[in-house]
């Protein structure tokens, strides 16, 4: 069943140069890295308030379409279900273990630096991302997704990310603002 | 070939020990080498295996994330290691990337099962694990090439060595030859000049203290004792022939007077008294004769061990006495004093008749070699245990060279066909032979040439028995 689901994104990876810009099929293969991303990052005790809270993604702005929950409803990490919460702009971002900021709603961006170093893993896919103090950033290099990743964030909040990641990854530095 | 057993003894010894060295070097050289190959084989199965798990590990995040490019630099990471010749990496059971370089095989469109072997090839797999979910798996075809060549580069190796050894035994060979070999065909040439020149002075050469050393002093040895037996026996053979020369020169001086009288008593007219003078000395002479041939059968019956005499109870005295009356005349013809001490002695056990003629022997003979007007000496006494009967005189005596060789019949100081005095040489044999038989022993002394002899005679006295002691005369206990 994990084989069929990670054939089926792969296909959709290649299908997704050839085929054209459908947002549904984009957003199931950026859906399985969200999940995968989960599985390469270790986050510090503090992130759970108990030891049966579920591993929670939070969604900011109108992504994914309902794909996001169907596939994480079928998996569990670390003995953690794996919930879905969409959040609106003045919602309290405690419980997130990973915040999703679609491009709609790059105006919550503000949101991230209240944060501070709360250990919760930062993802986005406008170019502004890393710059505002995201962690992980979407990026599409002709036909296939790729991310960037801004360490420097993501140690702040005390996640360790798996080396594998990194190597596939594309290390940035946020601008400095000047 | 020639077989083992003709072959000459180093080549033997060669041929036997390359036998074992060659026996040795094959089955350690296979040892070795097989163990090397699978060794090799083993740490190449092993270590190609902890390649693939490397590489499972370094590509999960690229299998996961589905970055083909980064699992093919995964892979190309691997170009270090040359044995590995075909890697492949599958997300699922698609083949996902791979590598081949030249000799390897392409990779299977689907995974195959991780146990699967390849022939030729030394298989390598690890599944790709993801939080203990396998999402993919990896499989390295490792050649063997590398360690067939190691084979190759071991068994010349060994070829060599076994060329090296093979030179080894040769030079060994003829080094051998000379300290085996050359030992054996010196003795055997020895033995093949002594025998055709009958040379027994010769000797074979020692070289060693070996084995081969105690050959050549046991054949030197041997020729010694043949060379000393030859030369007895050419002794032998020339005594021999003296005395036949002897022997007809004493059987045919008494023949000289009979036959001379016997043809003067055979004419006419013949002066009585001329007749009974020439009876008396061809009766002398004959009776000579008898005597003598009487000795030769002696010998000759010692000689075959025939001469045996039983033994009784007799006083040596009186014998002594009656020897010494029947010599007086003969003394008195060439003017010999005797000087006699003959004192009591205990009864022995003798042969009357033989110690008779011992003495007799032993008379004649100072009376024959002692010059006129010399001094004959005859003493009889007790000295110990014993009896001892001296006869001495003052006649020409013996050279020290020659009295080991007195008793010995056949032997005569001088036996020139010229010499002066006659007989036969066997007087003293006798002697000699008949004391032994009454248990005593003979001896002679001489101060050399011109300086008489003495011979001494010495028989047991026996210890008293209950029934001898009734036949002796108390007066002979002393």
């Amino acid at each position: 069943m994990k084989h069929s689901l990670l054939s089926a994104v792969s296909i959709l990876a290649i299908w997704l140069g050839s085929a054209a810009q459908t947002s549904t099929v984009e957003y199931e293969v950026k859906g399985a890295f969200l999940l995968n991303f989960a599985k390469f990052v270790d986050w510090p005790p503090q992130a759970f308030a108990g030891a049966g809270d579920p591993f929670t993604f939070c969604i900011a702005g109108d992504a994914f379409a309902g794909a996001l929950e169907k596939l994480l409803n079928a998996e569990t990490l670390n003995g953690r279900r794996l919930v879905v919460r969409r959040i609106a702009p003045a919602d309290n971002l405690q419980g997130c273990q990973i915040i999703y900021v679609a491009a709609s709603a790059s105006g919550q961006y503000s949101q991230i630096t209240t944060l501070g170093n709360a250990p919760v893993l930062t993802v986005g896919e406008t170019e502004d991302f890393i710059d505002s103090g995201g962690m992980i950033r979407f990026i599409e290099t002709g036909h296939r997704i790729q991310f960037q990743i801004n360490t420097a964030a993501a140690e702040r909040a005390s996640l360790k990310l798996s080396s594998k990641l990194l190597r596939l990854a594309e290390i940035v530095r946020p601008k400095e603002k000047g | 070939m020639a077989s083992l057993r003709d072959l000459s003894i180093p080549r033997k010894i060669v041929a036997i020990a390359m036998i074992i060295s060659t026996a040795a070097l094959l089955l350690a050289g296979a040892a070795l080498i097989s163990y090397d190959f699978f060794a090799a084989g083993r740490d190449l199965g092993s270590s190609t295996t902890v390649f693939a798990q490397i590489v499972a590990d370094n590509a999960t995040a690229a299998v996961t994330f589905n970055d083909q490019p980064a699992a093919v630099d995964i892979l190309n990471s691997l170009r270090s290691e040359p044995s590995i010749v075909s890697s492949c990496i599958y997300k699922g059971v698609e083949l996902f990337a791979e590598r081949a370089r030249a000799g390897g095989r392409p990779c299977p469109q689907r995974a195959v099962d991780a146990e699967q072997e390849e022939p030729g090839f030394i298989v390598g797999s690890s599944p790709i694990l993801l939080k203990g979910d396998q999402i993919g798996s990896v499989r390295l075809l490792a050649t063997l090439a590398p360690v067939y060549a190691r084979l190759r580069v071991a068994i010349g190796v060994l070829a060599g060595i076994f060329i090296v050894s093979v030179l080894f035994a040769l030079g060994l060979s003829s080094r051998l030859h000379k300290v085996v070999s050359e030992p054996i065909m010196n003795l055997a040439e020895t033995a093949r000049t002594v025998s055709s020149r009958k040379d027994y002075s010769l000797r074979a050469y020692k070289s060693s203290e070996d084995e081969m050393g105690i050959l050549v002093d046991s054949f030197n040895e041997m020729l010694e004792q043949i060379q000393a037996r030859e030369a007895e026996l050419i002794q032998a053979n020339k005594t021999k022939d003296e005395f036949l020369m002897t022997l007809s020169h004493e059987l045919r001086t008494p023949l000289t007077p009979i036959l001379g009288w016997t043809k003067l008593l055979l004419q006419r007219d013949v002066d009585p008294s001329r007749a009974q003078s020439a009876i008396q000395t061809i009766d002398r002479s004959a009776q000579l004769q008898a005597r003598l041939i009487d000795d030769l059968l002696d010998v000759a019956r010692i000689t075959s061990g025939k001469l045996t005499m039983d033994l009784t109870d007799i006083d040596l005295l009186q014998i002594v006495e009656g020897a010494v009356d029947a010599a007086i005349p003969a003394m008195k013809e060439k003017h010999l004093a005797l000087e006699s001490n003959l004192e009591k002695v205990p009864v022995i056990r003798g042969n009357a008749t033989r110690l008779q003629q011992v003495i007799w022997n032993l008379l004649s003979n100072s009376i024959k070699f002692t010059p006129e007007g010399g001094l004959v000496r005859v003493e009889l006494k007790r000295v110990r245990s014993n009896v001892e009967l001296i006869v001495s005189d003052t006649g020409v005596g013996i050279q020290p060279e020659f009295l080991p060789f007195v008793f010995e019949r056949f032997r005569q100081a001088d036996s020139s066909y010229t010499r002066k005095h006659g007989g036969l040489g066997i007087g003293l044999a006798i002697v000699k032979h008949v004391v032994h038989q009454h248990g005593g022993s003979v001896s002679v002394r001489s101060e050399g040439e011109n300086k008489g002899s003495t011979f001494t005679l010495a028989f047991p006295i026996p210890i008293k028995s209950p029934t001898s002691e009734t036949i002796t005369s108390p007066s002979h206990i002393s």
